[in-house]
C-alpha cells in the first residue's frame, strides 16, 4: 500500500491550492451584488430557479415567427416614431414627438457638445413647426400658445446646453441660436402678444447666454441697454397721447430708473455694472411687455429693440369676426378665440396695474 | 425567509466551500482566471436555489452537482473551439500568472491528475484532497458507493504509473 499513500499524499497537495486574497475578494463582492440585484422578494415564485422559462427572450421564439415580429416592430415602433417625427403641435402623433423621438435623440448625444447642437437642433425643429402651422393657417389661439412656450422653452434650453459646451461650440451654437430666433420674430404674423412674450423671453434668454458665456461684453450691453431705453423711451414719447395718462405715468418712471441705474453701471466696477444692469434689463423688459399689449410692437430683429408701436392694430383685438376691428383678416375661429380673450383682458385693464397686466394676459390665453 | 438571513447563508457557504470548489474547478479546467470565474459561476447558481427558499439538504453536495455540471458544459464547448480559437482568446493549459498563487507541486499534480480520465478526477480530488467518503461522493456523482470505491482503487493505480511511484 505504500506507493498508494505516495500517490494520494501526492494529490493531497492540492489542499493548499486555494483563492488568492483578491480573487476571494472579489468573487465575494460580485457574490453580494448578484445576490442584491436577484433579491429574495421577487424571487419567491417558480421561475427564481434559474431555470429561464421559454419564450421570455426574443430570440427564444421560433424562426417562424420573426418576419412577422419584425413587421411588428416596424408598424409599431418604428412607424409611429417615424410618422410622428412629421407632426405639429396639435396633432395626434406630437406628443410621441416630443416626448419619445426627441428623448431618444437627447439619450445618443453623449457629450455637452453633441448635447449643445442637438437642442439648437431642436429649437430648429419648434421654429418650423410654428412656420408649418401659419403656413397651413391653422394657428388656433391654444396652438399658438402651445407654439410660444415651446419656442421659449426650448430656447431657454438649447442656451443651457450651448452655455455648458466648449467655448468655440459654444459661441458658435448661441449664434445659430440666435440667428434662429430672431428670423422667426422678424417673419412672424404670429398675433403680437404671443410675439411679445416669446420676443421678451428670447431677449432675456439672449441676455443670459451671452453674458454667461462672456460674449456679452460689459461696454456691448451698457451700450446695448443705453440704445434700447432710448429707443424706448422715444417710442413713448411719439405716442403719449394715445397711452393711458395713469399708465404712461407708470411706465415713464420704469424707463426713468432703467435710464438712471444704466447711467450708474458707468461708474461702477464690472461685477456690479452687471448687477444694475440686469435690474435696468427687468424694468425695460416690463416697460415692453406692457406695451406690446397696447398696440402693434415693431421690432428690429438684429437688435430686438422695439422701434415703433401701431396703435391702430390692438393686439387685443385682432379681430371681431364683425368689422368692427380693424387688424388684418383672420379665419372665424381663430376671430372667435380672440374676442374671448379681448373680453376678459379689457375687463382686467381697469382693475390691474400695467406691470401686472403682461402676466395676466398670458394666464388668459 | 427574507434577504438578510439568505444572505448570510450564501457568505457561511462561500466561506466553507469556496475554496473546494475553486480546487474542484481547477482541476477540471487549469485555469486560475477560468476557475475563479467558474466558481462564481457556481456560488451565483447556488443563490438561485437559496433565494427560491429551496430545502437544501446537503449544501456541499448541491454545490459539486453545479460545479460538475458547469465543468461539463464546459468540456463541451472546449471540444467544439479549435485550439487555434483558444490560443488566440490567450488559453493557458496551466496559467502560470493569474490570481493564485500556485507552488511548483501543486502544478505537477495538476498535471499528473490532467493525465487520468476526467471521471477518475473529480474523483481523486474529492477523495483525497477534501477527504469525503465514497459513500458522499456516491451521493453527489449519482453512483453508487461501492462503484466510486472501485473508481477510486483503479484511479489511483493509473496515477502510480503516470508518476512511476
Amino acid at each position: 500500500m505504500k506507493p498508494d499513500i505516495k500517490t494520494t499524499e501526492y494529490i493531497a497537495k492540492l489542499k493548499d491550492l486555494k483563492l488568492s486574497a483578491r480573487s476571494r475578494a472579489r468573487i465575494e463582492n460580485n457574490l453580494h451584488e448578484y445576490a442584491a440585484f436577484h433579491s429574495v422578494r421577487d424571487g419567491v415564485d417558480s421561475r427564481s430557479i434559474g431555470v429561464v422559462p421559454n419564450g421570455t427572450s426574443l430570440f427564444s421564439l421560433k424562426f417562424a415567427y420573426m418576419p412577422l415580429i419584425i413587421l411588428l416592430v416596424i408598424m409599431i415602433g418604428g412607424g409611429t416614431t417615424l410618422a410622428a417625427q412629421g407632426a405639429v403641435p396639435g396633432d395626434f402623433l406630437y406628443p410621441v414627438k416630443i416626448s419619445v423621438n426627441e428623448n431618444v435623440r437627447a439619450a445618443l448625444a453623449v457629450n455637452a457638445n453633441s448635447e449643445a447642437k442637438l437642442q439648437a437642433t431642436l429649437l430648429d425643429e419648434r421654429i418650423k413647426e410654428a412656420n408649418e402651422l401659419q403656413a397651413k393657417e391653422s394657428l388656433t389661439s391654444d396652438t399658438a400658445a402651445l407654439v410660444a412656450t415651446n419656442i421659449a422653452a426650448q430656447a431657454k434650453i438649447a442656451t443651457a446646453a450651448a452655455t455648458a459646451s466648449d467655448a468655440s461650440v459654444a459661441v458658435e451654437t448661441q449664434a445659430r441660436i440666435q440667428l434662429a430666433l430672431q428670423t422667426f420674430l422678424a417673419s412672424t404674423n404670429l398675433d403680437s402678444i404671443l410675439a411679445a412674450e416669446i420676443s421678451t423671453s428670447v431677449s432675456t434668454t439672449m441676455m443670459a447666454s451671452d453674458l454667461a458665456t462672456g460674449l456679452y461684453d460689459i461696454n456691448a450691453y451698457r451700450a446695448d441697454m443705453t440704445a434700447r431705453i432710448k429707443a424706448l423711451a422715444a417710442v413713448m414719447q411719439k405716442h403719449q397721447s394715445k397711452i393711458q395718462a395713469g399708465t404712461y405715468v407708470n411706465l415713464n418712471l420704469k424707463v426713468d430708473t432703467a435710464t438712471k441705474l444704466t447711467a450708474d453701471a458707468q461708474a461702477q466696477v464690472e461685477v456690479d455694472a452687471r448687477v444694475t444692469l440686469d435690474k435696468a434689463a427687468t424694468l425695460t423688459g416690463e416697460v415692453e411687455a406692457t406695451l406690446s399689449t397696447l398696440g402693434q410692437v415693431e421690432i428690429n430683429p438684429n437688435t430686438g429693440i422695439i422701434t415703433d408701436i401701431d396703435f391702430s392694430i390692438d393686439p387685443m383685438i385682432i379681430d371681431r369676426g364683425d368689422g368692427s376691428g380693424d387688424g388684418v383678416p383672420t379665419d372665424p375661429q381663430a376671430a372667435q378665440s380672440g374676442a374671448g380673450v379681448a373680453g376678459e383682458v379689457q375687463i382686467d385693464t381697469t382693475t390691474k396695474t400695467d406691470a401686472s397686466l403682461g402676466s395676466e394676459i398670458n394666464v388668459g390665453l | 425567509m427574507n434577504q438578510n438571513t439568505q444572505v448570510t447563508v450564501f457568505d457561511e457557504a462561500f466561506a466553507q466551500y469556496g475554496d473546494a470548489i475553486f480546487r474542484f474547478c481547477m482541476v477540471k479546467v487549469s485555469n486560475v482566471e477560468l476557475a475563479e470565474d467558474m466558481t462564481q459561476e457556481v456560488f451565483m447558481r447556488y443563490w438561485g436555489y437559496l433565494r427560491a427558499d429551496k430545502a437544501i439538504e446537503n449544501p456541499r453536495a448541491l454545490l459539486y452537482t453545479i460545479a460538475n455540471n458547469l465543468a461539463k458544459d464546459w468540456y463541451k464547448k472546449k471540444k467544439s473551439d479549435s485550439l487555434d480559437d483558444q490560443i488566440a482568446l490567450g488559453y493557458d493549459p496551466i496559467d502560470k500568472s493569474a490570481g493564485a498563487d500556485m507552488l511548483a507541486q501543486q502544478r505537477e499534480a495538476l498535471e499528473a491528475l490532467g493525465e487520468l480520465e476526467e471521471r477518475d478526477q473529480e474523483v481523486m480530488v474529492m477523495r483525497f484532497v477534501e477527504g469525503m467518503e465514497p459513500k458522499d461522493i456516491a451521493g453527489i456523482l449519482g453512483e453508487s458507493a461501492n462503484a466510486i470505491s472501485v473508481r477510486l482503487n483503479r484511479a489511483t493505480k493509473r496515477l502510480q504509473t503516470i508518476l512511476h511511484i
